[in-house]
């Protein structure tokens, strides 16, 4: 039988109960909420090089162009004397100079040699051949320099070998092809007559070398393997054997990567390329910016697209000219090619800095 | 003038075990979220252009949506459109069509009968409806354009036909 002692003591328990529990609530939600704060993010030099910056140069709509101005471009590529190479929606090839001037153009619809369906990807041999990915077709075409076809390799599926939508194309100064093989998230090497050389990275969301949709590739000065692992949100370097290296990006916990703004890391990187000195350009298209990394990994800049559509993921691709002093991004969304000075004003981008 | 053809009308019964085929149409559009990454949205245009009928893809990757035009005489099967949409990544919301055949009354209910084909598409009431059942007094063989948005009904609610056709506008043709 109860006593009022009891009544007294059940009444308190009853009454501080909420109380504990939504201490407890409380504690866990503060907890939790600094915990998810935790996690990888990029390198902010307690003393960046002041000044360093992007300056919009010029942007390229392609009026003049023989089959009409530029259509979604999205693959470019810089050659070793400045030139560019563009691919748009037009199923074309279109060469440029530095200075935006055509120098030629050729594609058009089809399967056949010289003719695409979706070229996405682009990118330029030592001895100035051109090779393009086509989305569609899941093969690489390789022509001259003013676009003649000299091969085609590749077909659709997942063994070595097979595409499933390549995208980003680098070569290295041997002339080995490098594949980003979007769906099958790895990237394929071949040799220069296209012939299957190996698999770089495997499917995955966590970890070194694991790829999520990757889109582009290049080939650093020393050899290194650098991709766009666009949906691990994150950059991977590589070794010349395949080796991962390291990964710069926002990784949860330092394990689960995550789309980030600012400057924690990326969202949907789906191109880089290194100029000389190391400096790394990122498209951070999920962001609408281009992204300037030092050679370790360190936040230097951004320029952010001031007129991005809000809906679309832009820019895609970037190269650098040989220089270093200027780079070129295909902003799809808006149909034109940006051209941006890379300011360092304590240094000069062609040459290591001190 | 050739005579009438009698149109069959075969009654699709379990939606699982045999696909829906659509007819003869003209347009599908669908509304896809987060198509926002160019490479995604070339990866679903991709997926449905394998699919069997399908003529050509659009994506409108700012707008989120992908048509797909039906090549002519050719039937798609519209579970394979949905599957092609989920290969690709992504998860099929609304759905529209453009198609031309004749209205034709099913166990008390109108729908849409294509008469190269033997699938039809049950019409929703509204005020679209009535105005094309007025339009086609007397008129009962009469082609129709059709623009609407399909929803996915539970087939045994249906009688096995698992999409409810909205009309959006319609126009009758010669």
């Amino acid at each position: 039988m109860r006593n009022s002692s009891d009544v007294k003591r059940g009444w308190a328990t009853s009454r501080r109960l909420p109380i504990v529990l939504g201490t407890l609530v409380l504690i866990a939600g503060m907890t939790f909420g600094v915990l998810v704060r935790w996690g990888t993010r990029w390198t902010i030099p307690l003393s960046p090089a002041s000044g360093d910056r992007y300056e919009l140069l010029a942007q390229w709509g392609g009026v003049g162009l023989p089959s009409g101005p530029f259509e979604r471009p999205i693959g470019i590529a810089v050659t070793p004397g400045g030139d560019l190479y563009v691919t748009d929606a037009r199923r074309r090839v279109i060469h440029l100079s530095a200075a935006g001037d055509i120098i030629g153009e050729w594609g058009r619809e089809g399967d056949g040699p010289g003719e695409f369906s979706n070229p996405v990807g682009v990118a330029v041999a030592p001895d100035g051949s051109v090779f393009v990915s086509d989305y569609d077709q899941d093969r690489i075409q390789k022509f001259t320099s003013d676009g003649r076809f000299l091969l085609a390799f590749g077909s659709s599926g997942s063994q070595p070998g097979q595409f499933d939508a390549p995208a980003g194309l680098a070569v290295d100064a041997a002339g080995f092809v490098y594949v980003a093989d979007f769906y099958n998230h790895r990237v394929q090497k071949f040799r220069p007559d296209g012939t299957f050389q190996g698999i770089v990275g495997h499917p995955g969301r966590i970890g070194d070398g694991a790829l999520h949709y990757p889109t582009g590739v290049h080939v650093t000065s020393d050899g290194q393997l650098l991709v766009a692992d666009a949906y691990n949100y994150q950059l991977q370097w590589f070794d010349r054997e395949g080796r991962p290296i390291r990964r710069i990006g926002y990784h949860l916990f330092w394990l689960w990567p995550r789309p980030v703004s600012s400057r924690r890391g990326f969202n949907v990187p789906t191109g880089a390329a290194v100029g000389p000195g190391g400096f790394v350009h990122v498209a951070d298209s999920g962001n609408h910016r281009l992204v300037m990394l030092s050679e370790k990994g360190e936040y230097l800049a951004d320029w952010t697209i001031p007129d991005a559509h809000p809906s679309v993921y832009s820019p895609e691709k970037v190269a650098v000219s040989p220089d270093g002093s200027t780079v070129y991004a295909t902003d799809l969304a808006a149909n034109r090619i940006l051209v941006l000075n890379v300011i360092r004003p304590h240094r000069s981008p062609g040459r290591r800095g001190r | 003038m050739n005579s009438m053809k009698k149109i069959t009308v075969a009654l699709l019964l379990v939606v699982t075990a045999a696909p829906v085929v659509l007819a003869q149409i003209d347009k599908v559009t669908v509304r896809v979220d987060g198509l926002s990454c160019p490479f995604c949205a070339y990866g679903l245009q991709k997926q449905l252009k394998r699919v069997p009928g399908v003529k050509g893809v659009k994506i409108y990757v700012d707008r989120g949506r992908a048509e797909l035009t039906v090549a002519e005489g050719e039937s798609v099967d519209f579970s394979a459109i949905e599957d092609a949409i989920k290969k690709g990544g992504y998860t099929p919301r609304d759905i529209w069509m453009e198609a031309t055949g004749r209205i034709e009354q099913w166990n008390g209910q109108p729908a849409l009968v294509i008469p190269e084909n033997d699938v039809k598409f049950l019409l929703a009431e509204n005020d679209h409806l009535r105005k094309l059942n007025d339009a086609l007094s007397g008129q009962k063989d009469r082609s129709v354009f059709i623009a609407g948005k399909l929803e996915k009904q539970n087939p045994r609610g249906h009688h096995g036909h698992p999409y409810t056709l909205i009309i959006e506008r319609f126009e009758l043709v010669n």
